[in-house]
């Protein structure tokens, strides 16, 4: 059997130097270079005539050389050129620096040439092509796999390590899935999909490999995922929380009625929370669904349990308003919710740390600073974590680690359909808010043409006479950041000059420093700006009450398709 | 490679307004005569619902088009599209909890090859062998 843990450098063709590059990729070890897989393909196999070839593509030609190659020298760099021709044309091959040539071609013989031509004025000429004496497929006359990075490697040298590595492991690999499933789904077999992903035949040789190693690939991390939430549950004890202080009790202190959703998740998580077993909950809930009262019940239940509560926020500013929220509720119960974040002087951090040791701090709300090491708790019971994006198993056990088993919640504004949700938080269980508050009124959409530029201008007039606020949004540009933001600047300033003179408008982009931008969300907030024009950076953003209109620009841009890597 | 928000980021943009106790509006301009983008609006201003938004988007999207605002925690697959890859995931989904259902510990001889790769798999998620 083969040893796929073997260092990449004894592969054929490696050795220590190319070692040093394929490290670099990430790759190791034989294992990781034959899942280093291509990112596309280049159909080498169907040959062109010259006279079919269209300038500024790359093709396949058939042809026989005409001339020896004649080296041309300007300085320090050398042209080869070679006479070539088919039955339809006769052209030139160019190649520069490449001295070794020299000796490669015989007069009269056939050749396959893969490379960029270039066909102006009747002149063809086929750019550093690669080639094979005809009848040899080794760098033409195939599909051939084109690699994601290779460094300084090239293609055809990457190409060529791993068709030694697939040698010397082809037929040697250990099959990796049951029996049973290869039947029932129809997959290729371990060695057959390896070697078909890197060197097909034909495409759909490459569609049949693809598919079983993404099987595979989804197959294992679903189980592995099941594995983690079953073992946390069933084997890893936890806390069981009091049973006498109910979350009911929390909730007539609310100044609003919960949903039937927010009831019925509610009871799912007291009920996780009083059993002994490790609490592993996702919580999904549109924005504006209620998830933050949510944390604010768990986290009372634990606090009245004797457990302190973590609540983890992915920005200071988000942070603080968990903190404003928390405490209009539980400063009146006598319970000490407390704010750490990076921005906070040595003194106030020490003196928190010391609190939080001690017990005196029931809640702490904060960013990624509660996970550094010097973070210690008294008796951490519950531990909520608010996730923009993912944070991450690795991240959410780091501070788990800092209880004894504490219950988690994670939190999600992220509402994502079902599938998707069991292979991003297989590990978890997963709960839904799925109904807004009543008393919410839906956000009147209306998407309109240009035309109604005017239309709209007025409506935004309109409601700031009424004392209201508005966001105008435009979205990013694809060329680069800095035209972002100029388009940012540009558009304010003609929102400024041209249609709002009288309003007080102010810019945002990503760009800004974090100060800078709390800044003006601050003043935005106590309405001091009327109107914010800025990127999709305000997604993450503080809640202003009192701005009720969103002109997004541009809407159109959203949601394409992104630009997939370019060639080479 | 430059990413902005998918339709559904552009849901939780919207989000930002409506948290008052004022009638809330979103306005989008667009540009443009393409299908996809005017049935994307459609839906914007028919829902405000979340999920119905990312079930029409997911339906919405061509191959190769990635899931924008969860990008940064897709956990990193070295050949697997979530989005392509739907058809193949739904029935992974299936097999796992099969499998799970009847050898949760992977211990059945027929399920002993996969019992190594998901210790593998789960010692790359950083939470040891189990």
């Amino acid at each position: 059997m083969i040893d796929l843990k073997k260092d990449v450098k004894y592969v054929k063709g490696v050795g220590p130097n190319r070692a040093e590059l394929l490290n670099k990729l990430g790759i190791f070890t034989l294992q990781d270079l034959i899942t280093y897989y291509p990112r596309a393909y280049e159909d080498r196999s169907k040959p062109k005539t010259l006279f079919e070839c269209i300038d500024g593509e790359e093709a396949l030609i058939e042809v026989v050389a005409t001339s020896k190659i004649t080296e041309t020298r300007f300085g320090r760099k050398t042209m080869q050129k070679l006479m070539i021709g088919d039955e339809t044309a006769n052209a030139e091959a160019v190649w520069f620096n490449q001295t070794y040539l020299k000796s490669k071609f015989s007069i009269g013989q056939k050749y396959r040439m893969f490379g960029k031509i270039d066909k102006k004025y009747r002149k063809i000429q086929i750019m550093s092509p690669v080639f094979d004496e005809y009848g040899i497929t080794q760098n033409t006359g195939r599909i051939v796999p084109l690699y994601p990075l290779t460094y300084n490697l090239s293609q055809n040298v990457i190409r060529k390590i791993i068709e030694n590595a697939m040698q010397e492991v082809y037929g040697n690999l250990s099959e990796t899935l049951p029996e049973y499933i290869l039947k029932k789904y129809s997959l290729l077999s371990i060695n057959e999909a390896t070697k078909n992903i890197h060197f097909p035949k034909e495409l759909q040789d490459f569609q049949k490999a693809r598919t079983r190693l993404v099987f595979e690939e989804l197959l294992i991390t679903q189980l592995a995922l099941l594995k983690l939430k079953y073992y946390d549950k069933e084997k890893i004890k936890g806390i069981s929380f009091s049973t006498k202080h109910k979350i009911a009790e929390m909730i007539e202190k609310f100044p609003f009625t919960l949903t039937n959703a927010q009831a019925r998740v509610l009871q799912e998580i007291e009920k996780d929370m009083e059993s002994p077993k490790m609490m592993n909950r996702l919580l999904q809930g549109d924005v504006g669904s209620g998830k933050t009262a949510i944390a604010m019940c768990a986290a009372y239940k634990a606090v009245k349990s004797g457990y302190q509560a973590v609540i983890m926020a992915p920005t200071a500013i988000l942070a603080t308003q968990h903190l404003e929220n928390f405490e209009k509720i539980l400063s009146g119960l006598g319970i000490k919710c407390e704010l750490l974040i990076s921005g906070i002087t040595k003194k106030k951090k020490e003196d928190i740390l010391q609190r939080l040791q001690d017990g005196e701090i029931d809640i702490l709300i904060g960013t990624h600073a509660v996970l550094e090491d010097n973070v210690e708790f008294k008796n951490l019971g519950l531990v909520v974590t608010d996730e923009q994006h993912r944070f991450g198993v690795r991240q959410r056990n780091k501070i788990t680690k800092k209880g004894q088993n504490p219950d988690v919640l994670v939190m999600s504004a992220t509402p994502i359909p079902r599938t998707l949700a069991l292979i991003l938080y297989g590990d978890l269980d997963i709960s839904i808010i799925d109904e807004l508050p009543p008393n919410r009124k839906k956000i009147e959409t209306f998407a309109v043409t240009k035309r109604m530029q005017e239309r709209v201008d007025n409506f935004i007039r309109k409601q700031i006479e009424e004392g209201r606020q508005a966001y105008i949004v435009c979205p990013l540009v694809e060329e680069g950041e800095d035209s972002d933001l100029k388009s940012v600047i540009e558009l304010s300033e003609k929102y400024q000059k041209e249609i709002f003179p009288e309003y007080r408008i102010q810019y945002l982009h990503g760009k800004m420093r974090p100060k800078e931008k709390d800044e003006i969300m601050l003043k935005f907030k106590n309405h001091e700006i009327d109107i914010l024009v800025s990127t999709t950076v305000i997604e993450v953003g503080v809640d202003v009450p009192n701005s009720n209109i969103m002109v997004i620009e541009d809407a159109q841009r959203f949601g394409l398709a992104r630009i997939t890597s370019i060639k080479r | 490679m430059h990413k902005d928000l998918d339709w559904l980021g552009l849901h939780q943009l919207r989000g930002r307004v409506g948290r008052g106790e004022y009638q809330s509006y979103c306005i989008l301009k667009y540009e443009g005569k393409s299908e996809t983008v005017r049935k994307r609006m459609k839906v914007m201003c028919d829902t405000n619902d979340g999920f119905v938004i990312s079930e029409k988007d997911l339906e919405l999207r061509g191959s190769g088009d990635f899931f924008g605002t969860m990008q940064h925690g897709i956990p990193e697959f070295k050949i697997a599209n979530l989005f392509e890859d739907m058809p193949i995931l739904k029935k992974v989904q299936v097999v796992a909890q099969e499998i799970m259902s009847k050898d949760e510990d992977l211990k059945l001889p027929e399920n002993k090859l996969l019992q190594r790769v998901v210790n593998q798999k789960l010692e790359s998620l950083g939470t040891g062998t189990l």
